[in-house]
């Protein structure tokens, strides 16, 4: 059955009217319905459905039904008003919240911001820091895995642009007082930082605050910025935003291992400049982060303290390996040159000018690690081997699908437990690592672990780095892990010596 | 009721007066950016993201201030009020650098004071801190602003602030509010608004004065005008 | 600033939460990306397009070059004469396409326009003629300059504006609108369809013509920007625009003809709302073309469907369309008709949302956002979601609702690619039958994998030479 009605002088706009006609034609039993104005175009639209065109003028809403077998029209008809009233009802003003952006470019277009922060995974971050390079920010890179021609092309954007790009695989920077990525809570100094490596960032960083020197800025530049391919580019960037600083009276530059062409040329740039420069760079025979801070005091004036040490000092020492398990790749590599052989990957005509730090205690000859000082050290697939280890859990490798083991600590508690139940263990070394972006209480998980290992007989040495004013408190963190029986070290250097001297020398089985 | 934490930049002096047991404090302004308390003489305060950054502020990423209805406590390493406990967790350096001799440098920005003042203060004669200490309206009258400025000024090109800086230690806490003697004080150490240490490392590169002056004198109603007058004055021999 | 590392540090975080978290904890604002992985396949591109050392000059340079445009009607005149079409040769929408990949409202105008310029008596019997390519010839719109709304067949006899760049002296042209419902452009060809064609040819082209050469030239760049304070978008609703240009032409149209022509001439113009349509495309298309073939830039410069194909062309990769399957729009529909009705997405409108009207300006038209069932938010968050995929804001057309900011404008194929956000195009629905006609609106978006396509075709051509300065220098 068809129905059509005529509803002078009623008004909806077209758009409501094809949302009622839907809803109508939807609703029981009708088979087709339309509302609309009656225009021409829509009356022809009704002759085309079968419905006899009504005599209506434009200004007129026209109502069309049919109803199939079962419909009732009283019912189709307040389908109609019911459609129509909720189509006129006033929408609730949804708010209005603006979706957040969505890529790095579009962010700064509508941003005020100093400085962009990816960390999106490494194939990805290329891209976006790119974008901020365009939108004339510096840029930290914390992702790693980009590949090396992306950085290449990355920080050669940025010197023609006169930016800075720090990273990538950059975890620590501190900016305006700002720590970003993992970062340790600093006063304000005279000191401005150059770093490509995190964690040793981290350690001269609470060397020098427990000596009472702050910074004016500390920037990461990845650890890779001073191998040859890159060739330091970041560095000399960020040697000369320090060298423009007023506030900046010392310039300190630590690295990892670097290559020795570029290390020679930084140098050499450093005396270009305005500022003084000290150069901090790992290696074989050179001296390890701490004796870099006792440097850096000196050439400021500033005495060198006791650096901080926590617990009793362990009864004996006992045979076997050293197990060092560590979250910080620069303080596994500066235990490894301390603990075995510095002197076997050359560099060796610079001995005579190893600082004092470098050249006290025992060696105990090659480290097998992850990371290995050279190439016939590394470990297998299994990370096992009857010999003295240094396990970086904070290498990609490992951290691949999970978090960094500074958040997250399972995979090296599991470790520990395993390393304190090998009777082959004779001590064990570890990094706790705070500061900004780090976990809230390692100690929490940790200390019943070393409480364990302890209780067995095995003594636990713990490098911790922070400062007093990091987040989790760094009185309670050192009291925490030195009542479960650990010695506890500011100084990775100093934690590695007392290590390397609890192994007893009466032979390995 | 466990306190809301809220994040606040600021100095290491301003995180010392937040030591010691909780207690409340004197309220010497509240709006909707800022509010002030007076710490046994020492004024810090809290402010929203866009107030003007004092030294003396714990500098929060706040649009605006909740309405403060109850009493403001400091202690514990915080200020608090309502439900509210702000943390400092990053400590900032509102200092003007070291810089040395700057060239001499004067702008005619016009200030309300006695030109007999000003010219004491050119010469960095004590008078002039007698005569300008608490001249002028409001929390940081105008005369106290132009000393901030030249003690500033005399504080990065590295000369002493002699016996203007001594007469200020010693009366303002006297002549004037708590909150400017305050500022005074952080101004004899060479801590000011991030637009005072931007027109001195400008005029320091030689570069960039002209924008950094007019951001200065963007400042409040006549603080601004008021610093960049002392620092002029500060500077007149500073070369 | 003269002293960079003591500036109040503030944040684009991109990536982990945790760092974003951090510096909210230090007091310092932080701004947060929604970054998600790119489109499937995209990675290695991206990477080498956002290398290419041509690309920022070159978005610039393209941005620039389209936002210089104005776009001046200057004249009306057939097709024969503007585009030295010959009687078998036809434009149609979109990119390129044969009668036999040609959808049925393709097929229905182009059969009405067989018999419109005299090849056939019955437009029925076009097929054969349409189908062995004899006397007739087929060619997009987009290669004469020329734009065309749904199947956008242009023939001879057609009137078609003339816009004209009065600084470089650059043209582009469209057909006259014929109106809603039952017409060519939809597909239509009844014998009342060629009547009014034939009417638009004869009297209603001359009379404009003779208008516009009293009144002209006429700004229609300056209208569009009237029109989005007026609730228009340019594309599906041209309202104010129509009205406008009556106010603009009347009494030059008085002054043209006979007054009962003139009469019929402003019942037509005035009766159909979409009648602007045909001019806000050929200013859009005036101001894209001179975008084009910039070495390096990633901008879109046309997107254009012909009811079987959505083709976009880009800057950088010079007259190559890149095509995928025209998608179905979402929205409304005319009486009964319904989703099985519609033909694919067809039509060179488009040109208007790569110019940044049309869906991308949905927040000045929120009337429009009902054609999906949206709400007035949904306005606001389409044209907020645009700019994640444009490199500009207009200068020149702004957004009331969003305080006045410049449309988004200047369609990235990297940031497409990036984001997964598609161009939201505003449309009408052909039937899918020839000779139906308009069945409803709605909107309607690309097929993904063109920006990939073309993405692909930049990285392939980027420049990935280091600069002479390179990396060791600074």
């Amino acid at each position: 059955m068809n129905h059509v009605d005529v509803r002078r002088g009623a008004y909806a706009d077209s758009v409501t009217l094809m949302q009622v006609s839907r809803s109508v034609a939807t609703s029981h039993g009708v088979d087709g319905a339309m509302v609309a104005m009656a225009t021409p175009l829509n009356l022809d639209l009704l002759a085309g459905m079968g419905f006899e065109p009504p005599d209506a003028s434009p200004n007129d809403m026209v109502v069309a039904i049919r109803l199939g077998p079962d419909g009732e029209l009283d019912e189709a008809l307040s389908a109609v008003d019911a459609a129509l009233a909720v189509a006129r009802r006033t929408r609730a003003a949804g708010a209005v919240e603006a979706a957040p952006h969505r890529t790095t470019a579009t962010a700064l277009r509508d941003s005020d911001a100093t400085l962009a922060l990816v960390s999106v995974p490494g194939p990805y971050a290329f891209v976006e820091a790119m974008d901020a390079l365009a939108a004339s920010r510096d840029v930290m890179v914390f992702s790693d895995n980009m590949p090396l021609e992306q950085e290449i092309r990355l920080k050669s954007e940025a010197a023609e642009r006169d930016l800075l790009v720090m990273g990538p695989d950059c975890g620590t920077a501190v900016v305006g007082g700002l720590g970003l990525g993992f970062a340790n809570a600093t006063r304000p100094g005279p000191v401005g930082v150059v770093a490509a490596s995190g964690t040793g960032c981290q350690q001269l960083l609470c060397l020098l605050d427990s000596g009472g020197v702050g910074i004016t800025a500390a920037f990461g530049v990845g650890g890779r910025d001073l191998s040859e391919p890159v060739g330091g580019v970041s560095t000399r960037q960020a040697m000369r935003r320090l060298d423009a600083d007023p506030a900046t009276e010392l310039i300190v530059v630590v690295s990892k291992p670097p290559a020795a062409t570029v290390a020679t040329e930084l140098v050499s740039y450093a005396g270009e400049l305005s500022t003084p420069a000290e150069f901090v760079l790992l290696g074989a025979g050179e001296p390890d982060l701490t004796a870099g801070a006792e440097r850096v005091l000196a050439a400021l004036d500033r005495p060198t303290p006791a650096w901080p040490r926590w617990g009793e000092r362990a009864a004996s020492t006992r045979v076997g390996y050293l197990r060092g398990l560590y979250c910080g790749g620069t303080l596994c590599d500066e235990a490894m040159l301390i603990a075995g052989q510095a002197g076997e990957t050359g560099q060796a005509g610079q001995a005579g000018q190893t600082g004092q730090a470098g050249q006290t205690g025992r060696q105990l000859g090659p480290v097998r690690s992850n990371i290995p000082l050279s190439p016939e050290l590394a470990l297998d697939g299994s990370l096992t081997a009857p010999a003295h280890l240094m396990i970086d859990f904070g290498d990609d490798a490992l951290t691949a699908g999970r978090a960094h083991p500074m958040i997250d600590p399972t995979l090296r508690l599991e470790r520990l437990a395993a390393e304190a139940a090998d009777p082959d263990t004779a001590v064990l070394l570890l990094d706790v690592v705070l500061g900004h972006g780090a976990h809230p209480d390692p100690a929490a998980d940790l200390a019943p672990e070393v409480a364990a290992t302890t209780t067995r007989g095995v003594p636990v040495v713990i490098a911790l780095v922070g400062t007093a004013a990091d987040p989790q408190d760094l009185e309670g963190q050192a009291t925490a892990l030195a009542d479960a029986g650990a010695e506890v070290f500011a100084s990775n250097a100093e934690a590695t010596r007392r290590a390397v001297a609890l192994v007893g020398t009466g032979g390995l089985r | 009721m466990t306190a809301r934490t809220v994040p606040a930049a600021a100095s290491t002096w301003v995180a010392g007066r937040l030591r010691g047991p909780r207690r409340s404090y004197p309220v010497v302004a509240v709006g909707p950016h800022a509010v002030y308390v007076d710490v046994h003489g020492d004024c810090v305060g809290v402010v929203a993201r866009d107030a003007v950054a004092l030294p003396i502020g714990l500098r929060t990423t706040l649009d605006r201030l909740p309405d403060i209805k109850g009493p403001v406590n400091v202690g514990q390493g915080r200020v608090w009020f309502d439900e509210y406990a702000v943390a400092v967790t990053r400590i900032v350096d509102p200092g003007v650098p070291r810089l040395g001799p700057l060239p001499a440098w004067s702008t005619p920005v016009p200030v309300d004071l006695p030109a007999s003042a000003l010219r004491a203060l050119a010469a960095a004669e004590a008078s002039a801190a007698l005569e300008l200490l608490g001249r002028g309206d409001g929390l940081t009258p105008s005369g106290d602003d132009v000393l901030a400025g030249w003690l500033v000024a005399r504080h990065t090109t590295g000369r002493p602030s002699g016996e203007v800086g001594a007469a200020v230690a010693t009366h303002a806490a006297d002549r004037t509010t708590s909150l400017s003697a305050t500022l005074l004080g952080r101004a004899i150490v060479g801590e000011a608004i991030p637009q005072c240490r931007d027109l001195l490392t400008a005029l320091h590169a030689g570069a960039g004065v002209d924008g950094a002056l007019a951001a200065l004198l963007a400042v409040g109603h006549t603080s601004g005008a008021a610093l960049a007058a002392g620092i002029s004055l500060g500077l007149e021999d500073a070369a | 600033m003269t002293d960079p590392l003591h500036r109040e540090p503030s944040v684009v975080a991109t990536g982990v939460d945790l760092l974003a978290d951090a510096v909210d904890a230090q007091a310092a604002p932080v701004t947060r990306v929604d970054w998600q992985p790119p489109m499937p396949g995209t990675d290695d591109d991206l990477a080498t397009v956002a290398g290419d050392r041509r690309r920022p000059a070159a978005n610039a340079e393209a941005v620039r070059r389209m936002l210089d445009v104005s776009a001046h009607l200057v004249d009306v005149v057939p097709a024969r004469e503007a585009l030295g079409l010959g009687a078998g040769d036809f434009l149609h929408a979109g990119p390129p396409i044969t009668w036999e990949r040609a959808s049925g409202p393709m097929r229905g105008a182009l059969m009405g326009a067989c018999a419109l310029e005299g090849l056939v008596d019955d437009p029925e019997r076009a097929a054969p003629m349409l189908a062995t390519g004899t006397q007739v010839s087929l060619d997009p719109c987009h290669h004469h300059g020329a734009v065309g709304p749904m199947a956008g067949v242009v023939s001879a006899s057609m009137w078609m504006w003339v816009l004209e760049d009065p600084a470089s002296g650059r043209r582009t042209y469209c057909s006259l609108n014929e109106g809603l419902g039952k017409v060519l452009r939809y597909g239509a060809y009844s014998p009342d369809v060629l009547d009014r064609l034939r009417w638009m040819s004869t009297t209603l082209g001359p009379l404009l013509q003779a208008a516009v050469r009293r009144a002209g030239p006429i700004d229609v760049t300056a209208i569009l920007t009237q029109m989005l304070h007026m609730g228009d978008e340019a594309h599906n609703r041209n309202r104010s625009g129509t009205l406008m240009l009556l106010r603009d032409l009347g009494p030059a149209l008085v002054d043209a003809g006979a007054s009962g022509d003139v009469a019929e001439a402003i019942r037509f113009i005035g009766g159909n709302d979409h009648f602007f349509l045909n001019l806000a495309m050929p200013a859009c298309k005036l101001a894209l073309d001179a975008a084009r073939d910039v070495e390096g830039s990633t901008m879109v410069v046309a997107m254009a469907r012909n009811g079987t194909d959505f083709g976009i062309q880009v800057s950088g990769t010079g007259d190559r369309w890149f095509t995928g399957p025209a998608q179905v729009p979402e929205g409304l529909y005319l009486g009964d008709y319904g989703p099985d009705d519609a033909n694919p997405d067809i039509g060179d409108s488009a040109i208007t949302e790569t110019a940044g009207l049309g869906g991308f300006s949905m927040a000045a038209a929120p009337a429009i956002v009902r054609f999906v069932g949206g709400t007035v938010p949904d306005a606001l968050a389409t044209t907020r979601r645009m700019y994640e995929i444009t490199l500009a804001e207009s200068p020149r057309w702004s957004v009331p609702t969003l305080e006045f900011r410049g449309a988004p404008t200047g369609i990235d194929v990297s940031l497409v690619c990036r984001t997964g956000i598609v161009p939201q195009i505003n449309t009408g629905m052909a039937g899918r039958v020839a000779g139906v006609g308009q069945v409803g609106a709605g909107l309607v978006t690309p097929p993904a994998e063109i920006f990939p396509a073309a993405l692909a075709e930049l990285a392939a051509s980027a420049d990935r030479q280091p600069s002479a300065s390179g990396a060791r220098s600074s």
